[in-house]
């Protein structure tokens, strides 16, 4: 079943650096992309190639200029479509760790929020809370926990926690594991991982990083200047055409 | 308050909270303080030097100044209070609205709030005391009108700024309503820089009040009221200069502890949790 699908994206910034002149960058180009339900997907490529532009298009944070955003057939852009159907089905967990915890709210709070939110008949948020930590692999303890005193790969398992309790179909991770070592990373990976088996959310993996989607992603998406100019679905080198993912492809290659 | 604050809290800003309370306390309890009855004339003993029976000297109708000042307090301080309560019960959900969604609105209100603030405050305020009548309540309502902008513009500001953050778009995902957001995430962040800003302003008031009271447009004679004295004293100063400087003093005292407490409060805050 296709959650998501993405039909001739297209989003330009207009860059009005005089009156008149009615020139735009386009962030994105031409997009078509969907997403199926368990399945793991990358999307990679270099600073500027439009792929965060592309995340925020998805939970509709940017207004795209053409094209069509689909989850399950159904536009997020229409008005029927309300801010907690989209969040209570998609959850990004976002760049920065600490910027997007509350710093003078207990990671309890931080679980208990989007918990007593979507599930109000739910009242036993701290049980609901320290299953969750265990879940990425936190213990109970931080529960009491101010974000300033988790070290950085603590709080991205907060976060990552916080999105896993709505309990949503897609978790787009916006470069939210890159920042992390590679310990932290690979851990966190294996969680993601066991977590899919458990309930089944898609994923969608924003990165730079070639090498990081290799362990988990059925089909990794390359973008070039706004454009999706391949899909690795298989790890061959032969396969890939662009200059582009062939560069991202042996770069990986010459480090492992 | 709790003890660790309390702790927290330096010498400057002590000082200036307790100058503020002992004035509000001496307004409080005026009839039972003040010496004598502040409208009670006496024309024998007028444009008196400080004495025991009149610690402050008397005006040129032989009342009291001191207890004049006493009872002035309760004129003078509680109507800025009114006034500053005020504009925040009007600023401040209009702020929150037009920072938080933007848009048309917000624009909109901000091209009115831009044109109402091109016009020097005083200004308008004495236009809209014209308009009125003067008269203490109408003095109250024109700042009030007059004063709301600044504070819609510098609240909006703040919240302009953490709904940049990274936390409100994760609040936002967390499925918290807007007014939610606004009373859980936003409030707590800029209620500190608005006490600062409250507690400068509280001075500013102070001025403004007695500067109309001076004018003739603010509460009218008989009334206690600091500025009201100022301009009685006018005529007489020369003579006897004490039924000038006290109410001055007055006035000088308590916009200084205003401040004080604003600046003390500007350098301590974002220290708690």
């Amino acid at each position: 079943m296709i959650l998501l699908e993405l039909k001739k994206v297209t989003k330009e910034y207009p860059l009005r650096l005089r009156r008149g002149n009615a020139k735009s960058k386009i962030a994105v180009k031409n997009v078509s992309f969907a997403i199926t339900k368990g399945e793991s997907v990358g999307l990679v490529g270099e600073s500027g190639s439009g792929k965060s532009t592309l995340a925020k298009c998805m939970m509709r944070l940017e207004k795209i200029t053409s094209g069509q955003v689909l989850w399950k057939g159904q536009s997020i852009y229409s008005k029927r479509f309300k801010d907690f159907t989209l969040y209570k089905n998609i959850q990004m967990v976002l760049q920065d760790s600490s910027a997007s915890l509350h710093p003078k709210m207990r990671v309890a709070e931080i679980l208990a929020e989007p918990i007593r939110n979507f599930f109000p008949d739910e009242k036993n948020w701290h049980e609901e809370g320290i299953k969750l930590l265990h879940l990425v692999g936190l213990d109970a303890s931080f529960l009491n926990y101010y974000p300033d005193q988790l070290s950085g790969g603590q709080k991205q398992r907060v976060c990552i926690a916080k999105a896993l309790a709505v309990k949503p179909e897609l978790i787009i991770f916006d470069e939210s594991i890159a920042s992390l070592d590679s310990p932290s990373q690979k851990s966190i990976l294996e969680i993601l991982k066991k977590i899919q088996k458990l309930d089944g959310p898609s994923y969608l993996f924003i990165t730079h990083d070639l090498e990081s989607t290799k362990e988990l992603c059925d089909r990794v998406a390359i973008m070039y200047e706004g454009e999706i100019v391949e899909t690795l679905t298989d790890w061959e080198n032969g396969q890939l055409t662009h200059p582009y993912s062939r560069l991202l492809f042996d770069t990986m290659d010459s480090y492992s | 308050m709790k003890l660790k604050r309390l702790e927290q809290l330096n010498t400057g800003l002590l000082a200036g909270l307790v100058i503020l309370l002992g004035i509000f306390l001496a307004g409080l309890l005026a009839p039972w303080i003040a010496p004598h009855d502040p409208l009670a004339v006496n024309l024998a003993s007028r444009l008196q030097s400080p004495s025991w029976t009149y610690p402050f000297g008397t005006d040129h109708l032989g009342r009291c100044i001191l207890s004049r000042i006493l009872y002035g307090i309760r004129i003078s301080a509680s109507s800025a209070f009114i006034i500053l309560f005020l504009t925040m019960l009007i600023g401040l959900p209009i702020a929150l609205l037009t920072g938080s969604v933007r848009g048309r609105t917000d624009n909109l209100m901000m091209r009115f709030i831009d044109s109402t603030l091109a016009i020097p405050d005083i200004v308008l305020t004495i236009a809209i005391v014209g308009l009125l009548g003067p008269g203490l309540v109408n003095m109250i309502f024109a700042i009030v009108l007059v004063r709301w902008a600044s504070y819609v513009r510098f609240i909006r500001s703040l919240v302009l700024k953490i709904f940049q953050e990274d936390y409100i778009l994760s609040a936002k995902m967390a499925g918290n309503s807007h007014f939610r957001i606004l009373r859980r995430y936003v409030l707590p962040e800029i209620k500190m820089p608005i006490l600062v800003f409250g507690a400068l302003d509280l001075g500013k008031i102070v001025l403004n009040i007695a500067g109309l009271s001076f004018l003739g447009l603010g509460s009218q004679p008989p009334t206690p009221e600091w500025g009201a004295m100022l301009n009685d004293a006018t005529d007489y100063f020369q003579i006897s200069p004490y039924v000038m400087i006290f109410p001055g003093l007055a006035i000088v005292l308590f916009v200084l502890a205003c401040q004080l407490v604003s600046e003390k409060l500007g350098e301590l805050r974002y220290d708690f949790r």
